[in-house]
């Protein structure tokens, strides 16, 4: 703890061997939280890039009180709604045509699945599903404090979360199934205009 | 089918949700690199000021000796008219007209040809004494000397360039060349050279009000702002007014400010420092100290002490630069000025009595964190002088100064000092 610390202090003043050691230090769990939230591992690059950037600036705001961890990954996910905030238009879905995924398939078959091939299936969902479902799974975000975060309504949160749920059950179910599936293309990404 | 959905959620959250994987080495290149970007940006936001101030420097030393050379060559001047007016009759009474010609044909330079108009020569006497223009001087008829330079010219014709010079090659003719623009700046008045410069020292109580900037949600923010309260403080200085025109002069100088901030009772509590050690930690407006009082020296995070009324005391040294403009009526000056000043922290102390169950002590924290070495402000003032004497003037002036940047850093309430004060002082001609 009091390597962090000092780690931390060395931040604070600029000292690039210390972000050095912080970056290797965090950069893998980090990048694996940026790699939910982006559709490819350039954008979670990206993503990752410009959280550890915000956590170097701002990181004398940390007050030594509470989780380094909790803090910086923050950062992250709050860069990367910084990022779709940008680009993409988060509000309405419509016109999603999904069949009924049906029974959830054998959970001994689901196991089976690897987590790179279980992200791989979240990297398909539309940004707006793939952010609703992130905040609400992973950070245990309620979807009031989705729908601000977001500037969406609440309604629009819980939607776009049951159609995250859908598409990633029959996602699931098609990749159980098959041994070596083949992504179909974003799925759901009938955002509004 | 919504035991389906969530276990979906739990599925996902259980594989993934610690999931680790190693970016690209790109990618710490990529944050390396715009770090040091960043780190230049901030080093170019001084730089600018750097640059301005030096900027203006050299413009001041430049006009400094600009001036002091003039001044030389008036000099020079002074001491040859002087033997104009006394030596000029007899001695020019004897050239004799074919001896200037004779001269003029061997020596016959090109560069000064433009300079001399001679198609009026023979016409008008007078206006053959005033004939080159912007360089005889305009004195030189007053004297017998105009009437012996008559007499040698009227006889020879139209003048060529090459007799001109003769005649002030000429020994017994003593030179009268001026530059055009020493005669010109003659004739302004209030441009004497040595007048230009001349120095103010003032004394301005201050009465300073802070715009503190937080998080409306931060407690501790809110406490600050309520619980301090700025008391009487001064600034007090030299200026040195150079003279640019009738109108306007710069004016560098160097100052000294006093501000104290009077903070209320507040319970402090203890907690780690940036080494780890656990003191008690007092949050004032401008950063923060921490203390250690010999009755509670090995304090747990949490534990707090009462401190009393506390003051807060910051002293600056100031380099402002400002412009001036002044339009004089009469005895009066009254003026305007505006410029910027680079206030640099000589001491940032906060005092208190601190006080457990049946301890106290006084704590001075002389160090406090977050505090910058530099800030910038700027300033305004409105104001008149009365001229005494010659020499001496009486100045006053209110003045408002206002932050360009915070005096602190890397804490959460970031705070801005302002201040109006009244100037008063007196300005000495050097």
């Amino acid at each position: 703890m009091k390597t962090l610390n000092t780690l931390i202090q060395g931040c604070i003043d600029g000292d690039r061997h210390s972000q050095s050691r912080l970056y290797d230090l965090f950069a893998p769990s980090m990048f694996g939280v940026c790699l939910r939230y982006a559709a490819n591992r350039e954008e979670a690059e990206e993503i990752l890039q410009e959280g550890f950037l915000k956590a170097f600036e701002c990181i004398y705001q940390f007050r030594f009180a509470g989780s380094f961890e909790g803090w910086i990954r923050k950062i992250m996910v709050n860069s990367a709604l910084q990022k779709y905030r940008s680009r993409h238009h988060l509000h309405a879905i419509t016109n999603i045509e999904m069949p009924d995924p049906g029974y959830f398939g054998d959970e001994d078959v689901i196991a089976r699945l690897s987590v790179k091939e279980l992200l791989n299936i979240i990297q398909l969902l539309s940004p707006a599903y793939r952010i609703v479902f992130n905040l609400y799974v992973f950070e245990g975000m309620k979807h009031k404090e989705i729908a601000k975060q977001l500037g969406i309504s609440e309604g629009t949160s819980k939607s776009n979360l049951y159609d995250a749920r859908m598409i990633l059950q029959k996602l699931v179910n098609n990749n159980a199934k098959v041994a070596n599936p083949t992504p179909p293309g974003i799925v759901g990404q009938s955002l509004a205009n | 089918m919504d035991e389906n959905l969530h276990y979906i959620d739990r599925l996902f959250r259980d594989a993934i949700d610690d999931y680790e994987e190693i970016p690209s080495l790109k990618a710490w290149k990529t944050i390396s690199d715009r770090l040091d970007t960043q780190r230049a940006k901030k080093g170019r936001d001084y730089n600018w000021l750097k640059t301005t101030s030096s900027f203006l420097l050299l413009i001041l030393l430049g006009i400094e000796i600009h001036d002091v050379q003039t001044k030389m060559v008036g000099d020079k001047f002074s001491i040859l008219e002087a033997n104009i007016y006394k030596n000029s009759g007899p001695v020019n009474m004897g050239i004799r007209p074919n001896d200037i010609l004779k001269k003029s044909e061997k020596n016959k330079p090109d560069k000064l040809v433009s300079s001399v108009t001679n198609e009026k020569w023979e016409r008008d006497p007078v206006e053959q004494r005033v004939g080159v223009k912007g360089i005889m001087y305009g004195g030189f008829s007053r004297n017998g000397l105009s009437e012996s330079a008559n007499t040698v010219l009227t006889k020879s014709g139209p003048l060529d360039s090459g007799t001109f010079i003769s005649l002030l090659e000429n020994k017994n003719i003593p030179a009268i060349v001026l530059p055009e623009k020493k005669i010109a700046n003659e004739n302004r008045p209030g441009n004497n050279a040595s007048s230009r410069l001349s120095m103010i020292v003032f004394f301005s109580p201050d009465f300073p009000f802070y715009c503190l900037q937080h998080d409306p949600h931060d407690i501790s923010g809110n406490d600050i702002k309520n619980g301090e309260k700025p008391d009487l403080s001064s600034t007090t200085g030299v200026l040195l007014d150079y003279s640019l025109g009738d109108h306007w002069s710069l004016q560098p100088g160097m100052s000294y400010s006093n501000a104290i901030i009077l903070i209320d009772p507040k319970t402090i509590y203890a907690e780690k420092d940036n080494t780890g050690s656990v003191k008690y930690r007092y949050n004032a407006s401008s950063g923060y100290g921490y203390v250690l009082p010999s009755f509670s020296n090995s304090p747990s995070v949490g534990d707090s002490l009462y401190a009393y009324s506390a003051t807060h005391t910051l002293r600056y040294l100031n380099i402002p630069i400002a412009m001036r403009y002044r339009v004089q009526k009469g005895k009066f000056n009254f003026f305007a000025s505006a410029g910027i000043s680079t206030n640099i922290l000589l001491q940032g102390i906060i005092e208190t009595l601190v006080q457990d169950n049946s301890n106290n002590e006084i704590e001075v924290m002389n160090h406090l964190h977050g505090l910058k070495n530099i800030y910038f402000s700027g300033l305004f003032n409105i104001g008149a002088e009365y001229r005494l004497n010659k020499n001496f003037s009486l100045m006053a002036a209110p003045v408002r100064r206002f932050a360009l940047n915070s005096i602190n850093k890397n804490v959460s309430v970031k705070s801005y000092p302002n201040s109006f004060g009244i100037a008063a002082g007196i300005r000495m001609r050097l």
